[in-house]
């Protein structure tokens, strides 16, 4: 299916987070360029969908929107059937605590703080007490084999480490969903493999992930893939499990078990 | 250096524009300051010698009763004398207030111990009177004023038409009573009987060091009841003023140059490792380690010659400004521009940019090409101390102060440079609270001494409503309030240019923070937290340093703390708060800033 148009609708629940009409437009030199158009997408409960396609085709301006990192030059954002494109910052920050957490490329990590630290800011934030941001972050580090590491500044930590520690702050407070922007961009297959397993064993509560990569063999692991090209939709693929993904086969056969056959 | 070394260094300001303008508005008020200080020393070390100059001073002055007192021109070795200068003593009525006056009175300013006019002319029609200024700045006159002089056939309106200085040993009000001169015409009809005038003589010598000779000699030529001073004891007396003020110039010198230090290395430490990765590329193309030291101090050594010789403009034009309110002699004649004085300001800038910039350039130039390449500056770390504050709520707070706690080096010189503005603020207000203490001993110790029994004084005069104040304590006035002045100007700069430089770093992180949830309000109170903590720091450690700052000089110029005073505890009080709110108010709009930054526009910057 190649659509200008799509519109994913993944399940029937409602979806966590959605997207309609959404377009962006950045001015560069005093020329506007289109960065998306016209774009829904939705992402519903417990869903892993990934978003490809070549850089600059719009996939983390398309994230950007929907955390509420960015503002949509046109259409709305909601995020359990809530509004927030047009809320105010201190708003959207709170929003964040409990609805979205996210996984940046470059870890962006708080340097100032250690590895437990890191996660326990994201559970206080939430408003949880310190005694339970502590048990909650403690638990995290061990699920991600990072419990020795937990005194430890970012920078100590390796690439893989460090990214698995982003993951474990952002499901610190088991949000609806998870917005990974080419998390293992910056890593060795052996340390992308470690995250990628962090972020789907790690969502124990079920969250939804919503993950933009240029890795088939991580896209390979998802419910849908969208693939995207010059800021639009054009393709989105349900995933058979055990099925080639069709719109990855250019890339090599796959199978959904995410190994390159 | 080469040419080409120098090239390069240079393109770190353009490739740096606010960065190179932080650090070159820094520069330029250490130079203005070093400048400054440089010009009030030489201004306060020598105002009594330019002054007695420019007024063609008296080597020997005779006092009495009668126009006798002009046989000391005749003394042997006099080479110039005035006409016989006769005076009353008279009251001179400002508003509601009476002061006295001696009046002298002469038609044309006399040839020895000629009054300087620094503002006005001399007296010409009738009714004119020409004040000293130091006396006239007391009773808050000017020219143009109108003043009422007291004759003994009643009260006379006068016109203040100048003003003027000469070289006495003391000022009013430690010299009392007032001075001025009015017309001849106006002196007899203020007082008709001459008899009742008394005389001053003033005579120059070829030699003046041979004046306490001849005074010596004066005295077995003239009629009793004539005294003679000479002006090696006028000297003796402004030098002992002198001595304190040279005391002060030097502890604030040192001081400020302390503080400028500080921050400069604090700013050019951030900036150079800012551009490790540059200078790392250098490094990556054959560049030795060297040449990349030499680039760094071709950057900031000539950009430290440009602020030192701006600064020096900025301070030769501030120091008479500085002056206007200060001792009379200090301001009296100007000092002017001289090329030494502007190579030593210039030397000592560049060498403190130099000193700042080396370290960081060492640094960088040893470090292996990759790891420079791969450095952003210095980001907050976890350490010990920073450990030891738990994260707990209110987040900003434990947010901030492990951004503080976490960068220790650059806190450490940041409230360093801080400790010493807020010391020297605290030194300022003991100085004016030992002032005020100082006038109200005097004022009581006046009141018992009523001047009385004077002869040729023509109406009982009460006390001057004004206490003796000491030279002194007037000459050091300007000065304390100038560096004070610097001392805060550079301690703004000094926390703007850490906020920018801190935030312009951290934009990446406090946009993640941003993106875990901190509102922007959260976001700007954990800036005011990590800067804040440095300004209560800088405020509990300013206190005893400007205390122990102020007794230390006052102790050195009095020998003695027995009669300093220290600021009413409401002030000291107000210190921390006035310091933290400062501190929030410089970096309020680069937080503000901050704090609204597009999130993915700062997680896409490096």
């Amino acid at each position: 299916m190649t659509d200008s148009h799509a519109t994913v609708s993944g399940g029937t629940a409602a979806p966590v987070i959605e997207g309609r009409g959404l377009a962006r437009t950045f001015t560069t030199g005093g020329v506007d360029v289109l960065a998306l158009r016209d774009v829904d997408i939705a992402v519903h409960p417990g869903e892993f969908v990934a978003v490809m396609g070549p850089s600059g085709s719009g996939k983390s301006t398309l994230l950007n929107l929907l955390g509420g990192l960015e503002r949509p030059s046109a259409g709305q954002v909601t995020w359990r059937g809530e509004r927030i494109d047009q809320s105010s910052e201190t708003r959207l920050a709170r929003l964040r605590r409990r609805t979205v957490g996210f996984v940046f490329q470059f870890f962006n990590l708080v340097p100032s703080l250690t590895a437990a630290e890191n996660v326990e800011l994201a559970v206080l934030l939430a408003g949880a007490s310190r005694a339970a941001a502590r048990t909650r972050a403690a638990e995290l580090l061990g699920r991600m084999d990072l419990a020795d590491h937990a005194g430890r500044s970012p920078g100590q930590l390796s690439g893989g480490q460090q990214q698995r520690l982003a993951v474990a702050r952002a499901l610190a407070n088991r949000p609806a969903v998870v917005l990974a922007d080419e998390p293992t961009g910056n890593l060795d297959s052996a340390a992308a493999r470690e995250v990628l397993d962090a972020l789907r064993e790690g969502r124990e509560d079920g969250q939804a992930l919503l993950l933009v990569t240029h890795d088939p063999r991580v896209a390979a692991a998802a419910d849908r893939v969208v693939t995207m090209a010059d800021g639009l939709v054009s393709d989105e693929t349900e995933v058979a499990r055990g099925r080639p993904v069709p719109s990855l086969l250019s890339l090599g056969p796959l199978t959904l078990e995410g190994e390159v056959s | 250096m080469t040419p080409r070394l120098l090239r390069l260094g240079l393109t770190g300001w353009r490739r740096h524009p606010a960065g190179t303008a932080l650090s070159f508005l820094l520069l330029l008020v250490g130079a203005t300051a070093v400048m400054l200080a440089v010009q009030l020393r030489a201004v306060a070390l020598d105002p009594w010698q330019r002054t007695f100059d420019a007024t063609n001073g008296a080597h020997l002055q005779a006092f009495g009763a009668t126009p006798d007192v002009a046989r000391v021109a005749d003394l042997p070795g006099v080479t110039e004398a005035a006409d016989p200068l006769p005076h009353v003593i008279t009251s001179l009525v400002a508003g509601d207030r009476t002061f006295a006056l001696r009046a002298f009175g002469a038609d044309q300013p006399p040839a020895v111990e000629r009054p300087l006019l620094t503002a006005g002319r001399w007296v010409g029609g009738g009714a004119e009177v020409a004040l000293d200024v130091a006396y006239a700045r007391s009773l808050g006159l000017g020219v143009g004023d109108r003043v009422t002089l007291r004759g003994v056939d009643g009260a006379r309106p006068f016109t203040v038409v100048g003003l003027w200085v000469l070289a006495r040993d003391e000022q009013y009000p430690a010299n009392r009573p007032g001075e001025g001169f009015v017309g001849r015409a106006d002196l007899e009809r203020l007082q008709p009987d001459s008899g009742r005038w008394r005389w001053s003589e003033s005579v120059r010598f070829a030699r003046p060091d041979e004046s306490d000779i001849a005074a010596r000699a004066a005295f077995s030529r003239l009629p009793p009841g004539v005294a003679v001073q000479t002006w090696s004891g006028r000297l003796g007396d402004a030098q002992e003023t002198q001595r304190a003020t040279t005391i002060v110039l030097e502890v604030y010198g040192v001081v400020l140059l302390a503080a400028v230090a500080l921050v400069l290395a604090s700013l050019v430490g951030t900036r150079v490792l800012e551009r490790a990765g540059e200078l790392g590329l250098l490094k990556a193309v054959g560049f030795t380690p060297a040449q990349v030291v030499a680039v760094v101090l071709a950057e900031h050594v000539a950009l430290a010659a440009m602020a030192a010789v701006a600064g020096s403009a900025v301070g030769v034009w501030l120091t008479p400004r500085l002056l206007a309110d200060s001792s009379v002699l200090l301001g009296a004649a100007p000092t002017p521009l001289s090329p030494a004085r502007v190579a030593a300001t210039a030397a000592v800038v560049m060498a403190t940019a130099a000193a700042a910039a080396m370290a960081p350039a060492l640094r960088v130039g040893r470090s292996t090409v990759a790891r420079s390449l791969r450095a952003r500056g210095h980001d907050a770390r976890p350490n010990r101390l920073s450990r030891r504050v738990p994260l707990e709520r209110p987040l900003p707070v434990t947010l901030g102060v492990k951004q503080t706690l976490g960068r220790p080096g650059r806190s450490a010189l940041t409230a360093a440079a801080l400790t010493l503005s807020v010391g020297s603020l605290v030194a300022g207000l003991a100085f004016e609270a030992t002032v005020r203490h100082e006038d109200a001993l005097e004022l009581a110790d006046q009141a018992r001494q009523q001047a009385d029994a004077r002869a040729g004084e023509l109406a009982p005069t009460a006390p001057d409503p004004v206490p003796v104040s000491d030279a002194t304590r007037e000459q050091l006035k300007p000065i304390v309030h100038g560096f004070n002045g610097v001392l805060a100007a550079v301690a703004v700069i000094n926390l703007a240019a850490t906020a920018l430089v801190s935030l312009r770093r951290r934009q990446r992180e406090l946009a993640v923070t941003r993106a875990v949830g901190l509102t922007p309000r959260q976001v700007r109170l954990g800036v005011y937290w990590a800067d804040g903590l440095l300004g209560v720091v800088a405020a509990v450690a300013g206190i005893p340093l400007g205390t122990a700052l102020f007794l230390g000089v006052y102790q050195l110029v009095n020998g003695s703390t027995e009669r300093a005073a220290l600021p009413p505890w409401w002030q000291l009080a107000l210190v921390p708060v006035v310091t933290v709110a400062a501190v929030v108010a410089v970096i309020a709009g680069p937080a503000r800033a901050a704090s609204r930054l597009g999130i993915t526009t700062a997680l896409r910057q490096e």
